[in-house]
């Protein structure tokens, strides 16, 4: 090993990474050459002053961790209303509706024409029972599928989280055709409205609409929107699953 | 919070200010919360939290400054072998931004040349060559003040005592 070496191989000297065959002859050399110790040697203990040297900078992060573990309380917080959501800016938008007796369609005040329809489609078409057309038979469902330009996987994925596909029909939602499936689990109705995502997705939502909770998210290949009348957080948990197979 | 103050320290030589440190810092903790489920046990967590960091600040599409703003705070009166904690630090804001960040990741932070290599997403060779070219930029410009205890001073020889200021 020459003065060239030396030099060369100072860095791996310095971490400890020379292997035993070189660290050997490394320090063979050095033991010899009083110009390659003296260079090791200001390097070490260049190394060394400033280490203390940034050791001695103050730095107190108290204020700065107090600030993160706010914003990690932020998003836990986050994460138990909207599970799977939790990245995305999800806005909660309360929703004051003047309801009739029994379960009258909502008039949404502040829901987005999408969420404002879809709440008020649930209501009608799954809670109150209005007769309408639905198709109940795989073959159907594939039609009305295929004519959306959704695809069979996305719809079954979802039953894969032990939702069963009940029933699906096409609607409009803020006059954009969905097609609104309808699953169940646990004795518990969920409403999916499904359309194919176009180029711009819209944002993650999560809101409350009197006794109803609604999310929508854009998920592979589809926009979805859920709603369901189910007990406090189901909705948070479907949207959950949901986005963790679509 | 472990490290915290090493990812300052090092974040103060990324920034130009100790705000944007302190704001990288919690970015970076922030995503090293979001993303631990992605730690894989065993690994070396301190330097997943510095390629967070790193990954963090070239992502912002910020490039490293050439200067920094003096800490109102730094010890300018300490004395690490003839020279002060002050000119120590003020020769490494000196540096450039890529020499520097290996200095500090190195001989700082005491990471291997492999770990910075992976760190920073360059050959080993260039890592080595740069932790070179940086330790002889500070000597150079630490004897360029004059105050560099050298080898060949002897410690009755130094130049300037303890307690003085620049």
């Amino acid at each position: 090993m020459n003065c060239g070496d030396v030099n060369e191989l100072a860095p791996l000297w310095h971490s400890g990474e020379l292997d035993a065959a070189r660290q050997r002859t490394f320090d063979a050399h050095i033991a010899e050459c009083p110009d390659c110790a003296a260079e090791i040697r200001e390097q070490w203990t260049g190394d060394a002053r400033l280490r203390e040297a940034i050791a001695a900078e103050p730095a107190d992060t108290r204020e700065l961790e107090h600030r993160v573990k706010r914003g990690i309380a932020r998003e836990r917080m986050r994460r138990w209303l909207v599970p799977g959501m939790a990245a995305a800016a999800v806005l909660a938008a309360v929703v004051l509706i003047s309801r009739g007796a029994g379960h009258a369609p909502a008039t949404p005040a502040v829901l987005s024409p999408v969420l404002a329809d879809a709440a008020r489609d649930h209501t009608v078409e799954v809670i109150n029972q209005s007769p309408r057309r639905w198709k109940t038979e795989p073959a159907d469902i594939a039609a009305l599928e295929t004519s959306q330009g959704i695809s069979d996987n996305d719809v079954r994925a979802l039953e894969s989280t032990g939702y069963r596909l009940q029933r699906a029909k096409v609607c409009r939602l803020g006059g954009t055709p969905y097609m609104h499936l309808v699953y169940a689990r646990a004795g518990r109705e969920f409403s999916v409205y499904m359309k194919a995502r176009g180029t711009s997705a819209a944002p993650e939502t999560a809101s409350t609409s009197g006794n109803l909770e609604l999310a929508s998210f854009a998920r592979g290949r589809v926009q979805a929107v859920i709603v369901t009348d189910a007990p406090h957080g189901e909705c948070a948990k479907f949207a959950q699953e949901a986005e963790a197979v679509l | 919070m472990p490290q915290a103050r090493n990812l300052l320290r090092f974040a103060r030589r990324l920034t130009s200010d100790s705000a944007g440190a302190e704001d990288l810092v919690q970015e970076t903790l922030m995503r090293a919360w979001r993303g631990f489920d992605q730690f894989r046990g065993g690994t070396n967590a301190r330097a997943w939290l510095f390629r967070i960091l790193l990954n963090t600040f070239y992502g912002q599409g910020r490039k490293g400054h050439l200067t920094l703003v003096p800490l109102g705070d730094t010890d300018r009166a300490g004395s690490y072998g003839g020279n002060t904690a002050f000119e120590i630090t003020d020769a490494l804001a000196m540096l450039p931004v890529d020499q520097r960040t290996v200095l500090m990741l190195g001989a700082v932070e005491g990471f291997t040349c492999r770990e910075m290599s992976e760190m920073l997403h360059i050959p080993m060779g260039t890592v080595m060559s740069r932790l070179s070219r940086a330790r002889q930029a500070m000597r150079t410009r630490l004897e360029m003040t004059g105050r560099i205890e050298t080898a060949s001073q002897s410690a009755g020889q130094k130049v300037y005592s303890q307690g003085e200021n620049r």
